[in-house]
């Protein structure tokens, strides 16, 4: 409350020379902003704005606040590794400003969960974190969780973050229910049993390295039977860190069959490759893991065609303990949505 | 070739080559090979001597770190740390600290702490022996006695020693890996090793069900058929086959798999005349090799055992001693700091 007002009453914000770039408007030019009483209200060459402090932005970007399609908290699950304010300070340093938060901390399947999330990243003031519900009940993929009752607490989608649905039958009736009140679905594609046990990329750097490998197919044979499901319940579905050649293949043929699906990709799938992991780097050790360089060209490819709709952290707060292992025996995930949406944008320059 | 070095090697030598850990073979330098197996050479009499001792470790003390349980190859260090007068300490992990939650890394903190010279690491785990490697104390040395899938290198330089023993060097060898490649440490240690001492050709025969994808990427050429593999190779090596297999799908049963892939007399044909038999042991008869290739003329498995003692004392030897060459640099450069510019503060 206090941050709140001190905003509304602090003095007006010139941003000169920045190169203003607003995708909403199809912006992309070196410009000046005026900032008045926390609004943004003129956007021009050389604007004057006597008395207000001067931010000289020449040689920088100028960006509306970022959407994070995909970032894991630890909160309010086991809070030993950063909390909301943390994690929302951190995407604020970042350019993010509203945050898509996957259901697996908690599980988030209760409306207190849902309240408890959105009232400490307001206090924190920093972010806007848009919770994603539960799917099914505690995400064991059994029963269904109320989605209804979800959304109208404030989650924005259903999904069911990687956990495994129990099978085609349950997923199909989930899809239905939430197609009844057209809440989006977050899918991220991996069959169980194909990747048991793995801990990286199915290809010659895990076979060199010895590590347990997930094959591309893990990814690709899940996505096949969901897309199908989809056309049939006609529920809106996205597709969330795609990893694979394959898979792209499979998107472009749907979105051409005019299913309303999106898809997005996280940031490290985009700048690195399975060569990462040599000497066994567990900073590298994610899922889905990091494939091909073959893969990560199509995926760059994918993202200029618009095949793939979003670039997102996939941010894990994750300690340095859990990396302190042998590679297989560590934690998956990067932490990094700070910097991470800044060099998606580049990337995709 | 890159001028840039493999981040294992980075890890396993010193500044001037010399061998500190020893985690891997691949991308070590042949000379490195060589000297290993030059230095084995001079321990295989050892064995025969009355008193089979000599003081290269005295004063050292040896940890050997088995996170898996094995019998066969922790006898085998621990007999190589003792002829060559390391104090031994055997640890099974298996069993202790590390079932009781105790982090790996805390686990190391405490062996540090009663000054060991090297630990002898065998874990389930690909990475494992890298990753202590790089948390130790840098003074200590690091052996890996085989990590999950990932290498097993003191076995592959005791297959190598074998094979020069018999055929006399690498150039012009034509080598086949028969068996689980998939599950194998082993094999992959043994391809980077004959392909950096320089054999024209190595082989990994099997089922699709047990060849890792991109086999091809190990530096072998990829057979399913036995008689087309084996044709004109001088050297078999046959991978033990567990049990397991069976059960997740990767086999129908082990008379099949003999059947299409188990050595015997008339596969062994396939072969050339003088090729020799091998296999690291404990073997599965019946399984992957028929009694009479395992007790035949050709089979050089006993040979095997003998020589992975003398490999064994041969790399704990030279990375206790890069280790020292090692320390010792970092110390005359500390001193000349100090000597230069008395800027240094004491630790």
């Amino acid at each position: 409350m206090h941050v709140a007002s001190a905003n509304r009453n602090r003095a007006h914000i010139l941003i000169r020379k920045g190169r203003v770039i607003d995708p909403a408007s199809g912006r992309d030019d070196v410009a000046d902003l005026l900032i008045e009483n926390g609004r943004l209200t003129r956007i021009g060459a050389s604007l004057d704005a006597p008395g207000a402090d001067i931010v000289e932005a020449d040689g920088h970007w100028v960006l509306p606040g970022l959407v994070d399609a995909c970032v894991h908290l630890s909160l309010p699950g086991s809070g030993r590794t950063g909390d909301i304010a943390s994690e929302t300070r951190a995407a604020a340093a970042g350019g993010i400003t509203h945050l898509a938060a996957q259901p697996d901390c908690g599980p988030v399947d209760s409306t207190a969960v849902v309240r408890l999330i959105r009232e400490q990243a307001g206090q924190a003031g920093f972010a806007r974190i848009m919770p994603i519900a539960a799917m099914t009940q505690g995400l064991l993929g059994e029963q269904l969780a109320e989605m209804s009752t979800l959304a109208r607490a404030g989650c924005i989608a259903v999904g069911n973050a990687g956990g495994k649905v129990a099978n085609s039958l349950v997923l199909k009736r989930s899809l239905e229910y939430a197609a009844t009140f057209d809440l989006p679905v977050m899918f991220r594609p991996q069959d169980s049993a194909l990747s048991a046990g793995g801990c990286a990329h199915e290809g010659p750097v895990a076979t060199r390295l010895g590590l347990p490998g997930i094959p591309a197919v893990a990814e690709s044979v899940d996505l096949s039977r969901d897309l199908l499901l989809v056309e049939a319940t006609g529920v809106r579905a996205h597709f969330q860190q795609i990893s694979s050649r394959d898979s792209l293949r499979l998107l472009r043929a749907a979105k051409r069959r005019g299913l309303p699906v999106t898809a997005d990709v996280s940031i490290q799938h985009l700048l690195l490759d399975e060569s990462a992991l040599e000497g066994f780097n567990s900073h590298c050790h994610v899922i889905p893991p990091l494939r091909s360089a073959a893969d990560r060209e199509a995926l760059l490819e994918a993202v200029a065609d618009g095949t793939i709709d979003a670039i997102c952290s996939q941010h894990t707060p994750i300690g340095s303990s859990s990396k302190a292992a042998p590679f297989p025996a560590t934690k998956p995930g990067m932490a990094g949505s700070g910097c991470a949406a800044l060099a998606g944008l580049a990337t995709g320059q | 070739m890159t001028p840039t070095l493999a981040p294992s090697s980075r890890v396993q030598l010193t500044d001037d080559g010399k061998l500190r850990h020893f985690l891997t073979t691949e991308h070590l330098p042949r000379s490195l090979l060589e000297d290993i197996l030059d230095t084995a050479a001079s321990f295989v009499d050892v064995g025969g001597r009355a008193i089979k001792k000599v003081p290269l470790l005295r004063g050292k003390t040896v940890v050997n770190l088995f996170f898996e349980s094995s019998t066969r190859t922790r006898s085998t260090f621990e007999l190589a740390a003792q002829r060559l007068s390391a104090d031994v300490l055997n640890l099974d992990i298996a069993k202790s600290a590390t079932s009781k939650g105790e982090t790996l890394l805390d686990t190391l903190r405490n062996l540090e702490a009663m000054a060991a010279d090297m630990f002898v690491v065998r874990h389930q785990d690909s990475g494992a022996p890298f990753f202590i490697a790089n948390e130790v104390t840098p003074s200590v040395a690091v052996i890996n006695a085989g990590d999950g899938r990932h290498a097993h290198p003191t076995q592959a330089m005791l297959d190598m020693y074998t094979i020069r023993h018999y055929k006399g060097g690498f150039a012009g060898l034509k080598v086949a890996i028969v068996g689980d490649i998939l599950h194998s440490r082993v094999a992959r240690s043994q391809v980077h090793a004959l392909n950096i001492l320089g054999a024209e050709e190595v082989r990994l025969i099997g089922p699709k069900t047990l060849l890792p994808v991109d086999a091809e990427a190990l530096g072998a050429t990829v057979f399913t058929d036995m008689a087309q593999g084996l044709k004109d190779v001088d050297v078999v090596i046959m991978l033990r086959l567990q049990k397991e297999r069976m059960d997740s799908a990767l086999l129908p049963s082990e008379g099949e798999f003999f059947r299409l892939y188990g050595l015997n007399n008339d596969k062994l044909h396939f072969a050339k005349d003088d090729a020799i038999v091998m296999h690291p042991g404990p073997i599965n008869r019946g399984v992957e090799i028929a009694s009479e290739v395992a007790d035949g003329p050709r089979s050089v498995i006993l040979n095997q055992v003998t020589f992975g003692i003398a490999v064994r004392m041969a790399v704990m030897s030279m990375a206790i001693s890069g280790q020292d060459s090692d320390s010792n640099a970092l110390a005359a450069s500390t001193e000349s700091m100090e000597g230069a510019g008395g800027a240094r503060g004491q630790r």
